[in-house]
């Protein structure tokens, strides 16, 4: 016996064609490309902010403590000075303007792994009793 | 082609449901990189912030010195303003107006023969010289005017010493600090 099954879609029961699913997942695909890169730069946005404001605040921590030092303290002689702190390297330059009772201070702060960020800050300390 | 048939075929809809999503996921990217460029203008802000307010307290002080150095005449009659270096700011030659002495420090000092003439008029003995320093904001900055004070400047911020008191020494003088800040139209 012969039994032939003839499936007969009927219209409404309609699917999508491979050609149709191929073309849905190409653009869908090339959408996505270019959402990722977006994603991409957003989150390198959003890191190089944050690293900028943790270096600002690393500076301005050292420079307040440079503030509320006495001027004859140490760590205002005239020279160079390199600390670490975390992933930051602080360097400042003392120079004395004038003797005794003007220093010139130039503090820089830079990431050890993200050497294109430099902040460099200007003080001046006075010798104000 | 009826318009009635037309849209009752459903031939070509992954085309528009996906670019639909597509739309809908473009715009959530939209607003990522939005998110990211207002952090990175916050943060460059505050950078900005710090840099100009270290460098504002660093003239205040620079400026506190000058007046100290200043034999306590020359504050009451506009004379030169004797800078922490020792050298002697030029005379003042014309009183009322806005000098501009080229000084030998970063910033350069303008002296104001008291603008606050009521003051003077009113008691002769406690005259009050204002002292105006012109200083630079950070570079770089929109507020920025450059390092040098031959940079063209958007801004500027100034210190105010105002020296009051009688001719007689120990008088106080208050150091105030303010930013004129030029508006881009």
């Amino acid at each position: 016996m012969k039994t032939e099954h003839k499936v007969k879609a009927s219209k409404a029961e309609k699917g999508f064609t491979l050609i149709e699913i191929l073309i849905v997942i190409l653009i869908f695909s090339i959408g996505m490309l270019g959402l990722s890169t977006l994603q991409f730069s957003a989150a390198k946005g959003n890191t190089g902010a944050h690293r900028l404001t943790e270096a600002t605040a690393t500076a301005s921590a050292q420079l307040e403590s440079l503030l509320s030092a006495n001027y004859s303290d140490p760590i205002l002689d005239p020279g160079t000075y390199g600390l670490s702190n975390g992933v930051y390297s602080i360097s400042y330059t003392v120079t004395e303007t004038v003797n005794n009772q003007v220093k010139d201070i130039v503090l820089t702060v830079t990431r050890t792994d993200d050497v294109a960020r430099i902040n460099t800050y200007n003080l001046t300390i006075t010798n104000i009793p | 082609m009826d318009v009635a048939i037309f849209l009752k075929q459903d031939k070509g809809s992954a085309l528009i449901v996906s670019i639909l999503t597509l739309m809908v996921l473009s715009l959530a990217g939209i607003m990522a990189i939005k998110t990211a460029t207002t952090e990175t203008q916050i943060s460059g802000n505050i950078r900005n912030y710090k840099d100009n307010f270290y460098k504002t307290e660093s003239a205040v002080r620079e400026m506190a010195i000058g007046i100290r150095n200043t034999p306590d005449n020359n504050l009451i009659t506009g004379n030169p303003l004797v800078l922490p270096d020792g050298t002697n700011l030029p005379a003042l030659s014309n009183a009322g107006n806005l000098i501009d002495p080229q000084a030998t420090l970063s910033f350069r000092l303008q002296i104001v023969n008291n603008p606050l003439s009521n003051i003077t008029q009113a008691e002769p003995l406690h005259n009050s010289n204002v002292l105006v320093v012109h200083g630079g904001v950070a570079s770089g900055s929109s507020m920025s005017i450059g390092h040098s004070h031959t940079t063209p400047s958007k801004h500027r911020f100034f210190v105010y010493g105002n020296a009051r008191g009688g001719t007689t020494l120990g008088r106080g003088v208050l150091i105030e600090i303010g930013y004129l800040r030029r508006i881009r139209l």
